[in-house]
């Protein structure tokens, strides 16, 4: 795929995220691009690439940037994982759960009850 | 020759390395949960109990520090800064200064205590709590604590002789000290120092979970299908993913897990040798274990 921008969605979550970890509030992600995709059985993968890494100061070694946990009107939860390597954003992975309809995939359209961003 | 009296007397006294007692027969010193040995500098058996053959919980796991997932170390290989009251863990205290001035950093890693019950707890300290009494034979120091389940709490105490000798200062005479910001969250997973990215699940052997089993019975929900994955330079299979799922269901179902606020939480477990980090939250639907990545066990 060619890349492209983030999407106001994606934005919003990695914000949210970056916003939970100190020492990734002040990351720049205004260059950070999606340059793959790729839907699993259980969500969605989007590979992010920017031409420097947002967060050069990074000293940790640990790949979760963090998590976000979205839980929809319809009883499902949503997992947005960020992950990073040496200061680079390098995936969000989108996770749905619907434990009463486990085959269902993440649908194009959720209305938010509650939203939650973590440091793990 | 003879040895002069003072010099017999400490040879006879049992007490050594931190104060603890020493096994006349074996040599070891006696920490309460383990033996330490001195002439190699560290414990002849891991933190908590296990071999690496069934899982067990590792409570006293820092991802920001690698030494601590080293179960045979002594104070994490610090013991400049670091004392271990109890043979489980430590509390640093790192700065006994002659101004008066006591600081006490009791960082996440050295945060684990025993619970009122005797059950060990991973938690942290409430830094308001701090005291220290000054005596003649060195400074005690007594807080308390909060598990990170929420669920347990109690107070500890660490004796602690000070570097300078007796602690000098109005501070101290006064039993008054500060404690430097702790910091109460896990913000790091330093747990190899490269982390493979993306490497897939097939590098941990397959096999679901049998009905008897406690990640059967638990009913979390787990979504490990990008999730589960290990550190770069371990391409052989490390756990069974129905092992690794009981032992994290057993984490999760003894409060064994550390949560930096709200419904999310993180913890790790020891399978077949290697520590599995794993993450999820609590959400309407039950729990949700989502990530998990496995690192081989440094011994």
């Amino acid at each position: 795929m060619e890349p492209r921008a983030l999407t106001e969605r994606e934005r919003g979550w990695i914000s949210d995220i970056l916003r939970a970890n100190d020492e990734w509030q002040e990351a720049d992600i205004s260059r950070t691009q999606v340059v793959a995709e790729e839907r699993g059985e259980e969500g969605v993968s989007f590979i992010l690439q920017a031409p420097e890494p947002e967060n050069p100061k990074a000293k940790s070694g640990r790949e979760s940037v963090g998590n976000l946990w979205i839980q929809t009107a319809d009883g499902s939860s949503i997992n947005v994982q960020l992950s990073q390597i040496e200061g680079r954003l390098r995936e969000l992975y989108v996770l749905f759960v619907d434990p009463k309809h486990p085959e269902r995939s993440l649908p194009e359209n959720w209305t938010e009850v509650s939203r939650e961003a973590a440091n793990v | 020759m003879m040895l002069p009296p003072v010099r017999a007397e400490v040879l006879n006294w049992p007490n050594r390395f931190t104060g603890k007692e020493r096994d006349t027969e074996s040599g070891l010193d006696y920490f309460g949960a383990r033996y330490y040995g001195s002439n190699m500098g560290r414990f002849m058996s891991p933190d908590f109990t296990g071999d690496g053959s069934d899982p067990f919980l590792v409570p006293s796991a820092d991802f920001e520090n690698p030494q601590s997932l080293n179960l045979y170390s002594y104070v994490h290989n610090n013991p400049l800064t670091n004392t271990d009251p109890d043979g489980h863990d430590c509390i640093d205290t790192t700065n006994f200064s002659k101004d008066g001035t006591v600081t006490i950093t009791a960082g996440d890693s050295c945060a684990n205590n025993l619970g009122p019950n005797g059950t060990y707890v991973n938690g942290t300290i409430n830094p308001n709590t701090v005291t220290a009494n000054v005596s003649a034979s060195g400074t005690t120091f007594g807080y308390d604590f909060t598990s990170y389940d929420g669920q347990s709490g109690g107070s500890g105490v660490i004796a602690q002789a000070p570097a300078y000798g007796p602690l000098e200062g109005p501070a101290n005479q006064a039993g008054l000290q500060t404690l430097s910001a702790a910091n109460n969250l896990v913000t790091d997973a330093t747990i190899g120092a490269t982390i493979a990215y993306g490497i897939p699940m097939a590098a941990i052997a397959g096999g679901e979970i049998a009905a008897s089993t406690a990640a059967a019975r638990s009913g979390i929900i787990f979504r490990l299908a990008h999730g589960m994955r290990i550190a770069v330079g371990h391409s052989q299979v490390l756990a069974e993913q129905g092992a690794i799922k009981n032992a994290i269901a057993t984490a999760i179902a003894s409060g064994a897990i550390q949560k930096p606020g709200g419904s999310a939480f993180q913890g790790v477990v020891q399978v077949a040798g290697t520590f599995i980090r794993f993450t999820g939250a609590f959400t309407a639907n039950g729990v949700v274990v989502s990530n998990v990545m496995g690192q081989a066990l440094q011994k």
